[in-house]
């Protein structure tokens, strides 16, 4: 399907969004980007974060995998934070390491059966999609448009101008999850359920969901999507009283250009990845 | 001069798409990345609190010496589970398994024997099997085998073969910064103060007229353009899984198990951290702990062209040693002309103003500086 964006005089919800309340030209430009391309690819704005600087989407289905199973970080701010030391599939082992010991199994949710499908993956987490399967997707992505003039009045009273311009050959949210067994249509053993994390987070009674799902845990936000560009400029500029600024991204071959982030809470609540945060 | 390269920061942060909470401009001896090895060193580097950073080679205080460390220092779950559920019934398993241990030792096959006696012997404890099979992806004991087997070779899950294929695709990036006009204002960033800049680009390794020559040309106003034909943010973790594909980490064990790490920094207490380590969680993640923040990408680029022009007039003298400074690569050029194919060149018009362009062709990657992240952020 093709799609087209021409999104323009978005100061009345720039204001909304709050980041005229930033003093900082070009962090107000940064949320204006931000809140404008949120809004092109239909994803809730607090669920997308920019990706900092240019990442490339990687020539390898296990590159692709790191950036989705690296657990995102939901600290404020527009950018995303591509560490990859906090695995989702590390954690995963220790949400099943932690989970109760009780006399009968869950039916619905066999923790035997999932510790022993973990366990036989052998250290080797695949996520459900492939390298292949995001050239197919992007090849099949329409192009799209962005554009954004606005004046921001700061609470100090400075008057922000800003313009942003983008256009992209091919623009795609592409979503994964981790490997349940059905990897692009397989029959794999998978390593994952996500019925295990679910039930985890769901018994807040237990003495480990603190440190793990807790507001200092280590299982708070997670990848489920990234935004992939291909063939795109992307100009921005902003100037206020004192200060401005003028830059061009040139973008020739697939890169990340943002990540759909979850909060756990809406992961296990969420219908399937599918949905990639789109409200 | 800090002026200038707090100007700098804020001017490469907006101008390549970067976040002020987690860029650190990087100087060193070998900023030119040639080797996967090479490039794993700077990602083993634990960054210090400052927007720049002269990164040695030979740093003591690396993420694998510390996560080591920290592995030393945790104790692996001393789990009741089992005995508890089993209650009456724990004995007699026990006496069981000792005289039928199956082989292959896994975690199906224990559960199997498990099953197999359960349901003859005790059909309302089932559910208990998760008592015995968990003991194989204990993340504590997992962490610990796989660093004793890298045996000292710590690989990131990423070559420099990747970083040349992630610069072949690359974006362009280009911007301005106008000394006049360029916000000079660290406070909104990681490192939050002006008092963060851990040394002056802008006099790094010149001599005192450099110093006098540079302050004269700041003075007046300088315009940089700068132009990055390929530009990446290069992303790599600990190698945690096997890689029999990668000719390179093929040779490579993984030795990362982050949940360890996660569950050393999420609890604080006894019940992981051993009480008779001398390393505790405040040694390690505290407010003066050894572990902080990681390096957690590389921002490279290549094809690089960096101009500067400046309206103050030099006299004849200074502008020798101008072109002097530009052979031997002090900054604002990455390097000294002709190492790795860059190219410094200076002009002078009639009125003794100077343009300063530094050229680094495709093909010679140049790391401009990392994306730390803290703890507080990774696994809280």
């Amino acid at each position: 399907m093709i799609r087209k964006w021409l999104i323009c005089l978005l100061v009345v919800l720039c204001c909304r969004v709050g980041f005229a309340q930033d003093n900082n030209l070009e962090n107000t430009a940064v949320g204006c980007w931000r809140y404008a391309l949120a809004n092109g690819l239909g994803v809730r704005t607090d669920r997308l974060m920019l990706f900092p600087g240019s990442a490339s989407a990687g020539t390898t289905s296990r590159w692709l995998w790191s950036f989705f199973d690296a657990m995102a970080t939901g600290h404020p701010g527009y950018y995303f934070n591509p560490a990859q030391y906090n695995h989702f599939s590390s954690d995963y082992g220790l949400v099943l390491y932690q989970s109760m010991v009780s006399d009968s199994l869950d039916a619905r949710c066999n923790l035997d059966e999932a510790i022993i499908q973990y366990y036989q993956a052998g250290g080797q987490y695949p996520w459900n999609k492939t390298i292949e399967g995001l050239h197919d997707e992007l090849a099949r992505s329409g192009p799209a448009e962005i554009r954004l003039d606005t004046t921001v009045v700061t609470v100090s009273g400075d008057r922000m101008v800003i313009h942003i311009e983008a256009r992209f050959a091919h623009l795609l949210v592409f979503d994964a999850g981790p490997d349940e067994g059905a990897r692009d249509g397989g029959e794999g053993e998978g390593w994952y359920r996500r019925c295990v994390v679910a039930d985890a987070y769901a018994n807040k009674s237990s003495r480990f969901w603190e440190p793990t799902f807790g507001p200092a845990g280590f299982m708070q936000y997670l990848t489920v999507a990234i935004v992939v560009a291909d063939n795109a400029t992307v100009r921005i500029s902003g100037s206020d009283s004192s200060l401005s600024f003028a830059n061009e991204t040139q973008i020739r071959l697939p890169v990340v250009q943002a990540v759909v982030v979850y909060s756990i809470k809406d992961y296990v609540g969420a219908r399937g990845d599918a949905d990639a945060g789109r409200p | 001069m800090q002026t200038l390269t707090a100007q700098w920061y804020n001017a490469m942060v907006t101008g390549l798409g970067l976040s002020d909470q987690e860029f650190q401009i990087y100087q060193g001896p070998s900023s030119f990345v040639m080797t996967s090895q090479s490039l794993w060193n700077m990602l083993n580097a634990v960054p210090p609190t400052a927007v720049n950073n002269y990164f040695s080679p030979g740093q003591v205080n690396n993420f694998s010496s510390d996560y080591n460390l920290i592995l030393g220092a945790l104790i692996g779950t001393s789990d009741t589970d089992f005995q508890s559920c089993m209650g009456d019934y724990f004995t007699k398993w026990q006496t069981y398994f000792e005289k039928n241990k199956p082989s292959p030792f896994t975690a199906k096959t224990v559960s199997d024997v498990f099953r197999q006696w359960a349901m003859v012997n005790a059909p309302g404890k089932t559910g208990c099997v998760t008592g015995l099979t968990k003991f194989f992806i204990d993340p504590i004991n997992l962490a610990i085998v796989k660093f004793a087997d890298a045996d000292g070779k710590y690989a990131w899950d990423k070559t420099i073969d990747a970083l040349q294929l992630a610069l072949a695709g690359g974006a362009s990036k280009s911007f301005t910064l106008n000394s006049k006009t360029g916000s000079s204002d660290l406070k909104h960033t990681w490192a939050k103060a002006s008092g963060s800049v851990l040394f002056d680009l802008f006099s790094f390794g010149g001599s005192g007229s450099y110093d006098k020559i540079t302050t004269k040309a700041i003075s007046a106003g300088l315009i940089i353009q700068a132009d990055f034909e390929k530009f990446t943010t290069f992303a790599a973790g600990p190698l945690a899984q096997p890689n029999s594909t990668d000719p390179v980490l093929k040779d490579f064990l993984p030795w990362y198990e982050s949940a360890a790490l996660a569950k050393a920094y999420s609890t604080k207490d006894n019940t992981v951290w051993n009480k008779q380590s001398p390393i505790t969680w405040e040694k390690a993640f505290g407010g003066t702990g050894f572990l902080q923040r990681i390096a957690a990408a590389l921002v490279a680029a290549e094809g690089i062209s960096v101009t500067i022009t400046s309206t103050a007039t030099f006299s004849s003298s200074e502008q020798t040693e101008i072109r002097e400074a530009a052979k031997s690569g002090f900054w604002p050029f990455f390097r000294a002309s002709g190492e790795s194919g860059s190219t410094n060149t200076v002009t002078f018009d009639a009125k003794g103003s100077f343009t300063l362009n530094n050229e680094i062709p495709l093909g010679n990657p140049q790391v401009l500086g990392i994306l730390q992240e803290p703890m507080s952020r990774l696994f809280g």
